[in-house]
């Protein structure tokens, strides 16, 4: 695994068309953010998930969902939510929406080599 | 003798820079401008600001100001303290820093709001806890030049798969976001920055601007009025402050080696203890000048080793149960009680409770005549 690979959200909910979203107002872009943090917990089929981020050893978990409106972002072929597991050191693109932290992109970063050099 | 008077008051500057008697414990590194200086100072006001319920103290805390724990014998020097760390390890080897439920450390003190609302002494330790672990309060002098050590330089000391086969195999931890951690015990936390200002909540109970919530109660909620500050309880600018005053604190001076202890380095070196513990690392590039390219007789390379099953306690990021991070030993002088902590009451017994990866030094130094243990011994209580 040494190449990004990005997760397609649209593995979980293949099962059901989604319409297309609307698009989006400058409120909503002005809540995205980013984090790169490790994964806690997934749940594909209740499309949350939990990950770990934090400020020293102020540590916070933050909880993010999904809806059935896919979000690609190109890389590996066939790439879905269900290959994400608990420990994946992820970047996350998401949305502060009144309901919660909607996930737009994900990806799922390589590990970093022990050794500097490699 | 004419030729000679103009570079007399050159002689004189070089002589006084190679004579300059060394920053004592407590004072700023040597080379700090004004501003710096300035800043070192008024940081340390606050580093040993003591805070009350009223000012933003709690509702939980494990003391009341940076100082108290970091207070032997100089602000940033050792502490009596000891705090309780839980996680939980699954089987397939996460680590859950159980930060939902209030983790990993969990304070040992409540404020009289707290109490009178909950009844509770400290923060509850969650059932789903696979571990606990305690930590002392070690000296931070000189942490700001480990913070200016480039990864590069220490993951050039990592071996995770003993390719050499010395039998010693150092790894980086990681942060939650992947950098490279060198913090703590657990090498968990990238900077001193964030080392810093993650204290501030989680020891003090102090909100900053990059940590504007208290979290919670053991995972509950905190109850109505019980923290009725508004967030962040310290602003920017102080914390900055504090932040400055760490970074800037000289490390202990150069030990003055005298009688037996003068043989103390060969012997560090023979049996092995300055595979994990390096004597001397260099820092990189830096926006302080008297932090930039220096050597910093740290005693550590910042990486994880296998300490062996009788010291594990609990996992933490990357680092396994057994693992810490090398110590380091610059300003082992300070320490009454040694290892992570503090249940070894001399270092001749902390060195034989080294396990693990330093199981063959720790064998060679109890093989060593007892002159030369003795003579490694003094060494390393003048570090």
């Amino acid at each position: 695994m040494t190449l990004f690979y990005a997760v397609l959200l649209v593995g979980a909910a293949a099962s059901v068309a989604p319409p297309s979203p609307p698009a989006p107002t400058p409120a909503a872009l002005a809540a995205s953010a980013t984090l790169t943090a490790t994964v806690r917990s997934v749940d594909a089929q209740a499309r949350t998930m939990e990950v770990v981020t934090g400020v020293g050893y102020a540590l916070r978990v933050v909880k993010l969902s999904w809806t059935a409106a896919p979000t690609v972002k190109a890389a590996a072929a066939g790439a879905e939510m269900t290959q994400i597991k608990r420990g994946d050191l992820v970047r996350v693109e998401y949305v502060r929406a009144p309901g919660g932290n909607v996930v737009k992109t994900i990806e799922v970063l390589p590990r970093p080599a022990p050794q500097g050099a490699q | 003798m004419n030729r000679l008077l103009p570079s007399l008051p050159i002689g004189a500057l070089l002589l006084g820079a190679a004579c300059a008697k060394p920053p004592e414990p407590g004072e700023p590194l040597a080379g700090l401008d004004k501003a710096q200086r300035d800043q070192f100072d008024r940081g340390k006001v606050i580093f040993n600001r003591v805070f009350e319920p009223e000012t933003g103290l709690g509702p939980l805390f494990n003391a009341k100001s940076c100082g108290e724990c970091h207070e032997s014998p100089v602000a940033g020097g050792v502490g009596e303290e000891v705090e309780v760390h839980a996680t939980a390890l699954f089987p397939d080897g996460f680590c859950d820093p159980l930060a939902d439920l209030g983790g990993f450390v969990y304070q040992q003190e409540v404020t009289p709001a707290l109490k009178s609302a909950l009844g509770i002494d400290k923060e509850p330790i969650p059932a789903k806890a696979t571990a606990q672990g305690r930590r002392s309060s070690p000296d931070i002098l000189g942490f700001g030049l480990l913070d200016a050590v480039p990864d590069s330089e220490i993951l050039s000391y990592a071996d995770p798969d003993d390719r050499n086969h010395d039998g010693i195999s150092g790894r980086p931890n990681r942060f939650f976001d992947g950098r490279l951690g060198r913090f703590g015990r657990k090498a968990l936390v990238p900077t001193l920055k964030e080392f810093n200002e993650g204290a501030f909540p989680v020891e003090i109970g102090v909100t900053v601007p990059t940590v504007p919530d208290e979290g919670t109660i053991g995972g509950q909620p905190i109850p109505a009025g019980v923290d009725p500050l508004p967030e962040p309880e310290l602003d920017a600018d102080s914390v900055a402050l504090v932040n400055a005053f760490v970074r800037f604190q000289a490390p202990p001076s150069p030990p003055k080696l005298k009688g037996a202890a003068r043989r103390g380095p060969e012997l560090f070196e023979k049996i092995g203890c300055a595979a994990c513990h390096v004597p001397r690392l260099k820092t990189g590039d830096s926006d302080v000048k008297a932090l930039a390219h220096r050597e910093v007789a740290a005693y550590t390379d910042l990486l994880l080793h296998d300490m062996g099953p009788a010291l594990a306690d609990i996992c933490l990021g990357l680092a396994s149960p057994s693992e810490f991070r090398t110590e380091p030993l610059m300003g082992l002088r300070f320490s009454e009680k040694f290892l992570h902590d503090g249940r070894a009451a001399s270092i001749e017994e902390a060195i034989r409770l080294h396990a693990g990866e330093a199981a063959a030094s720790q064998g060679r130094f109890a093989a060593l005549p007892q002159a030369d243990r003795e003579a490694l011994l003094a060494f390393l209580k003048v570090l």
